[in-house]
């Protein structure tokens, strides 16, 4: 380890957890309170791994749109890639693994064409980033419709399914890959010039290009990561559910964006990290094991989420503030 | 005074558009479909884009003035659900007075939107989406199932038609007035541009931002609850999730219209125009009997291709300030 690394690791020590994440521990810390008095008996560790393997999905398309929103965008794809993976892995799959490749690559293929196609527009075209996802969104819908004429079939191949449902010493697969490709983010962000770059570009796109920088193809590179993080969501969600379903991406959109503003980062760009958009999904998923464990129905779900995400992004603006 | 005018009318330009390419769409369809071009469809078409046209109104002045309310579409769901609740009833002035709570319940929601964003400086995005995501959750407890009631005559009352001007054409026509005269002819309405170019230079002109931003959202709670009532009284029931599609579809139509997402920028008249455009495109489709699945591409390809077009149109207009400075 070199000195930058330490100072690196220093830093965030210092400057990232009291400042960001005081906050995100002390509310989880609350809620394991809370369902040790509602629920006794039920925190487990058994219990926190299957929380960790429902906020996998969620957790690994806020990790991508955090880097979007890090460079100063805003990714509404995310949710109808979630649904092509879902649909195209599911249907070129067949339930066999001699197709597993051919249906990854394709997913791949997918994602990797919707980055591009979105930061085109927004780059070359000069769309809104807003409408421009806006856009992919809905012609992502219209393909999957037409493609499946309403009636999706298939069946997910034997090896995606024990990704999305299996277990590596207590710890779902799924939880792995999040954390891992939490990790792979973290590295990108904080230790590499691909970072320092993604964080100059989110915090003055002008100033980044007027020193240097390539602000396009940072820009290109954040919206392809995002689709590409999607597309691996997507795959993980196709194994646990081994359907696919035309309306599985519907809740990611709003809740990958809650799930990054929970964790800290700002909407307009260049500030922020990634544990706290870790901590954002899986508190935002917790919430809801919570509320189905106290018995409580989509109503009551729907209003406490709402609370508690603007309670959250509220206290954070007034200790920023202060 | 002298420098507002002359921003407004660069704007036309791209209202001229949007308004050339939805008479090119009619008057193409009308000379090629006779079902298109007959009396019922055309009636039928006017009023089925009134809602949408009401409730993208709204959404401009939150665009404009540099925000998003993405809490629309609830506040039309839980409007409807609570309309199939007040307007139970047989006496007409009752249900009136029903209607009139409603009004002034999509305003507290914009109020409440207003204050979260521009008193707790939460950014509009979190805000909205947090009431969206309340109100929907309220609105499946008012009225768990689409059912309830709304007054016959008041329905009938609210949709009557005189050939082809209909009452939620004179609706639209009337929010439409009262919303220009706010827009271009007060100087909150001069304040809301202010504030969506640049808020720090809007505050140290003079401008109150808050008190300004409030509003905005206030006028777009107010007309997502008048398409909520319309909503109501045109499927006569409350339906608790009626309103999800128009939270998307009036940011588009506001796009279409020639309103700039990053602010300060967006003409009424355009917002009607993209409205209108999206509801014919519909219709249009139905007309030809493509695959309704179809209608999702094409609505997305139509606001890429209004997009390009006004980013073309706006590279033009930059290099010839250029040529001309």
């Amino acid at each position: 380890m070199n000195e930058n690394v330490m100072r690196e690791v220093i830093d965030m020590i210092n400057k990232r957890i009291p400042l960001k994440l005081t906050l995100l521990i002390f509310a989880t810390i609350c809620m394991v309170l809370i369902q040790y008095i509602l629920v006794p008996g039920s925190v487990t560790l058994g219990q926190f791994m299957i929380v960790s393997r429902q906020a996998s999905a969620l957790g690994i398309i806020a990790l991508g749109q955090a880097i979007v929103i890090l460079v100063g965008g805003i990714d509404l794809s995310v949710g109808s890639i979630v649904m092509t993976t879902n649909l195209f892995c599911i249907a070129s799959m067949r339930g066999s693994n001699d197709y597993l490749l051919y249906g990854l690559g394709l997913c791949f293929l997918i994602a990797v064409l919707v980055g591009f196609f979105n930061s085109v527009g927004i780059l070359y075209l000069g769309i809104a980033p807003f409408v421009m996802t806006l856009c992919t969104m809905t012609i992502l819908q219209g393909i999957c419709y037409v493609y499946t004429q309403g009636a999706p079939t298939g069946s997910a191949a034997p090896m995606i399914r024990s990704l999305g449902t299996g277990y590596f010493c207590k710890i779902p697969y799924s939880t792995i890959i999040w954390v891992v490709l939490a990790f792979v983010s973290i590295i990108i962000l904080k230790l590499t010039t691909l970072g320092r770059k993604i964080y100059a570009v989110g915090g003055n796109s002008r100033a980044a290009e007027l020193s240097g920088i390539n602000s396009k193809a940072i820009i290109t590179f954040a919206y392809i990561f995002s689709a590409i993080l999607s597309m691996i969501a997507g795959v993980i969600l196709s194994g646990y559910l081994n359907i696919s379903s035309l309306t599985v991406g519907g809740d990611y959109v709003n809740n990958s964006l809650a799930a990054v503003l929970i964790g800290g980062n700002a909407i307009s760009g260049g500030k922020g990290g990634i544990i706290g958009v870790v901590f954002g999904a899986f508190l935002m998923t917790y919430l809801l094991a919570i509320l189905t464990m106290l018995g409580i129905g989509e109503v009551g779900k729907l209003i406490v989420q709402g609370i508690v995400i603007f309670t959250v992004v509220a206290l954070q603006g007034i200790r920023q503030k202060s | 005074m002298k420098k507002r005018g002359i921003k407004i009318d660069k704007q036309k330009k791209g209202v001229i558009t949007i308004f050339t390419l939805l008479s090119v769409v009619f008057i193409i369809m009308c000379f090629y479909s006779s079902s298109f071009r007959s009396f019922y469809n055309i009636t039928n078409l006017l009023v089925q884009c009134v809602p949408l046209a009401c409730v993208a109104i709204g959404q401009t002045f939150v665009i404009v003035s540099g925000g998003i309310d993405l809490s629309v579409g609830s506040t039309i769901s839980i409007c409807t659900a609570i309309a199939s609740k007040l307007l139970n009833t047989d006496s007409v002035f009752e249900a009136f007075i029903g209607s009139m709570l409603i009004l002034i319940m999509g305003i507290f929601i914009g109020l409440i939107n207003g204050v979260g964003i521009n008193f707790l400086n939460v950014p509009p995005l979190i805000t909205t989406l947090c009431s969206s995501t309340i109100l929907s959750g309220l609105a499946l407890y008012i009225l768990p199932i689409a059912g309830g009631r709304i007054n016959k005559d008041f329905a009938r009352f609210i949709f009557r038609k005189w050939t082809i001007i209909s009452m939620p054409l004179i609706i639209l026509l009337i929010i439409f007035l009262i919303m220009r005269t706010i827009l271009y002819k007060t100087s909150i309405g001069t304040g809301f541009y202010a504030i969506g170019k640049n808020r720090q230079i809007a505050k140290s002109m003079g401008v109150n931002v808050r008190r300004t931003g409030i509003i905005a959202y206030v006028i777009a709670g107010f007309c997502a609850a008048i398409t909520g009532l319309l909503l109501a009284c045109r499927m006569r029931v409350g339906d608790p999730t009626c309103g999800v599609p128009f939270t998307m579809d009036s940011i588009t139509a506001s796009v279409i219209g020639g309103t700039s997402m990053s602010g300060g920028v967006g003409l009424l008249s355009g917002t009607i125009a993209g409205a209108f455009l999206i509801g014919m495109l519909s219709n249009v489709m139905n007309n030809l009997a493509v695959n309704q699945f179809y209608q999702y591409v094409l609505k997305g390809g139509l606001l890429i291709v209004a997009m390009i077009v006004y980013s073309i149109s706006g590279q033009i207009e930059r290099k010839r300030n250029e040529r001309s400075n």
